[in-house]
């Protein structure tokens, strides 16, 4: 039922702004509106995990930044710092990208798990850390002036960002192979039936014998991966880094998450509904 | 909390001769008042079970609309010229349409059942937008600062700066709101069970809508403060400072979930977060390094917090 209302409340979006607008329903448009939802409904996709298992992450926006800064910064092809002080190949770049964001979402998690505090509190610390990191790792990368965007030229990485497969933006082939993945692995895998059960009753699942710990670290390395994999192709879209990128971008992702049909206070919800909002923006 | 504060407090007067100065904690506490007044209202919208993330625009759009209103202001923007009202009546008029804009999301989250998450986040935009409007995206300066609104933001009382004291007063309403009247009583009672409270008979609606509304006003108390210090009604003041508010409040020990804090708990958190800011300032430590150490330290507090609480036999 809840849906079907936020389904035909999308419908209903795209039938207004079709009238109103004759651009609205053009090819490049909703290709458009596909590369753009791909870019969001990552970071949403990370959230969504971690608010059924009952937690919060508002990390995902420096995350964001920090993914986009150590992608772009390790390829080695950034403008005005010669001789580069790394460089690797793409995807080398791409995969510590999202290591490094997943690593930070972990510790996160462990903090949550292992100390038993507020996520709110964890994740908004991390929140700080991961931006002043960017601005720590920008600095190492263009040695000028503090602050600066890493802006750079390299049409492979620049691919995941602008590039399309059979016509289909790349960004929005991510996030569908992407959100398939977390939608099987929510259904059918033990892990992703235990993230509902934790956020449903963490003690009763505890007692059920779930690793809940293991569970929630988890989720919150997802979400930071997630995060970092979408600053990856922000910054890919962009060529170019910015230490400020995803400012605020949390309350985004969490209210598309919410407006989805998501519980804030966990155990239940679903990667397809959200996927609606973050189309309509 | 307390001795998480204090042990920062200790670290802080080892590592820096001037952090326990007058100038200096006056300083800190000036710098912590701006937020705290916003903090003290978020605490009651917190126990109720709910969340404001339209305090940051609120703020800007009252400090804005009193600038504006008063008539010694310098802008090109057609609404801002449109008025000049007696200094009084200017702060007045910020306050109540911050006020309305709070009484606005109260009444859309118990009128159509929104999480307040979302509704407060759609007045987070709409009020910033309206913001934009009023100001047409400058700064309003002053031709001449008057000398009374000046002083709201920077004189001072008895040798204490008046934000510190317009922090205090919203400190002492709030916990004497909390504490002796029903309306406090029934934030705790909705916040803990809302169904239960209804079913007792309590307007479980109408002490949300309250306390969205008193929020809302508070934030444009403490924007209308800021615009004075600055001499500034800026469009783009108080951006994220919902996130400075609510950690305040939650470092403080006020659950998410509602029903359980307090207010002194929320003066404890905002100091907590203005303390390390002004330390590592002290300290000399580079602006980049400082949000690294500001996260960790963040994370530590509250672990120091959770630790000792644990340890405590009940």
């Amino acid at each position: 039922m809840n849906r079907i209302v936020i389904l035909g409340g999308l419908l209903a979006l795209w039938l207004v702004f079709g009238a109103l607008s004759p651009v609205f329903f053009t090819v490049e448009n909703m290709l458009n509106l596909a590369r753009i939802a791909g870019m969001n409904g990552l970071l949403a996709l990370g959230m969504t995990l971690v608010i059924i298992a009952g937690g919060i992450d508002l990390s995902v926006g420096s995350m964001l930044a920090l993914g986009g800064a150590v992608g772009a910064g390790l390829l080695g092809a950034s403008y005005g710092s010669t001789p580069p002080p790394v460089a690797l190949p793409a995807w080398l770049a791409v995969l510590t990208a999202v290591a490094v964001c997943g690593l930070a979402g972990l510790m996160s998690g462990l903090a949550i798990v292992k100390l038993d505090l507020a996520p709110f509190v964890v994740t908004l610390g991390m929140m700080t850390v991961a931006r002043g990191l960017t601005y720590v790792f920008s600095d190492f990368i263009m040695r000028s002036v503090p602050g600066t965007a890493i802006t750079f030229s390299h049409p492979q990485f620049e691919w995941l960002g602008s590039g399309a497969l059979w016509s289909i933006p790349a960004p929005a082939v991510i996030f569908l192979v992407t959100i398939s993945l977390a939608a099987l692995m929510l259904r059918y895998t033990t892990f992703g039936r235990n993230i509902y059960a934790v956020g449903g009753n963490a003690e009763l699942s505890r007692l059920a014998g779930i690793n809940t710990g293991f569970v929630l670290a988890a989720a919150y390395a997802i979400s930071g991966a997630l995060a970092g994999l979408s600053g990856v192709v922000f910054t890919a879209r962009l060529a170019s880094a910015s230490p400020l990128a995803g400012v605020g971008y949390e309350l985004d992702a969490i209210a598309a998450v919410v407006i989805g049909g998501t519980s804030m206070t966990g155990g239940e919800g679903g990667v397809w509904r959200r996927s609606s909002k973050t189309s309509s923006s | 909390m307390l001795l998480a504060l204090l042990a920062l407090g200790a670290v802080l007067s080892l590592s820096s001769p001037v952090f326990l100065t007058k100038e200096n904690l006056l300083n800190v506490t000036r710098t912590v008042s701006i937020n705290g007044v916003a903090a003290a209202g978020m605490t009651l919208v917190i126990l109720t079970g709910g969340i404001d993330l339209s305090v940051g625009s609120l703020f800007a759009l009252a400090g804005a609309v009193t600038t504006g209103l008063l008539g010694t202001s310098y802008t090109s923007a057609p609404l801002a010229r449109l008025l000049a009202l007696p200094m009084p009546v200017a702060v007045l008029v910020g306050v109540a349409v911050a006020g309305l804009l709070g009484y606005v999301n109260g009444w859309v989250i118990t009128k159509f059942a929104i999480p307040p998450f979302v509704a407060t986040l759609g007045m987070m935009s709409f009020a910033r937008g309206l913001t934009y409007l009023y100001t047409g995206g400058y700064p309003i300066t002053f031709n001449v600062l008057p000398p009374m609104f000046a002083w709201l933001g920077q004189g001072h009382i008895l040798g204490v700066p008046v934000p510190t004291v317009v922090f205090l007063l919203a400190v002492l309403l709030c916990w004497w709101i909390l504490r002796f009247t029903s309306f406090g009583r029934a934030i705790y009672a909705v916040g803990g069970n809302a169904e239960t409270a209804r079913l007792s008979g309590l307007n479980v609606k109408r002490v949300k809508r309250l306390a969205y509304t008193f929020v809302g006003a508070l934030a444009g108390i403490s924007g209308i403060v800021l615009a004075s210090r600055v001499a500034a009604g800026s469009p783009v003041a108080g951006l994220g400072y919902e996130t400075d508010v609510i950690a305040g409040v939650v470092i403080g020990g006020t659950s998410l979930m509602g029903g359980s804090g307090s207010i002194l708990g929320t003066v404890i958190g905002v100091f907590i977060i203005g303390v390390i800011e002004n330390g590592l300032n002290l300290l000399g430590v580079s602006t980049y390094y400082q949000y690294i150490v500001k996260g960790l330290v963040l994370i530590l507090a509250a672990g120091l917090d959770g630790y000792i609480r644990k340890r405590r036999p009940h």
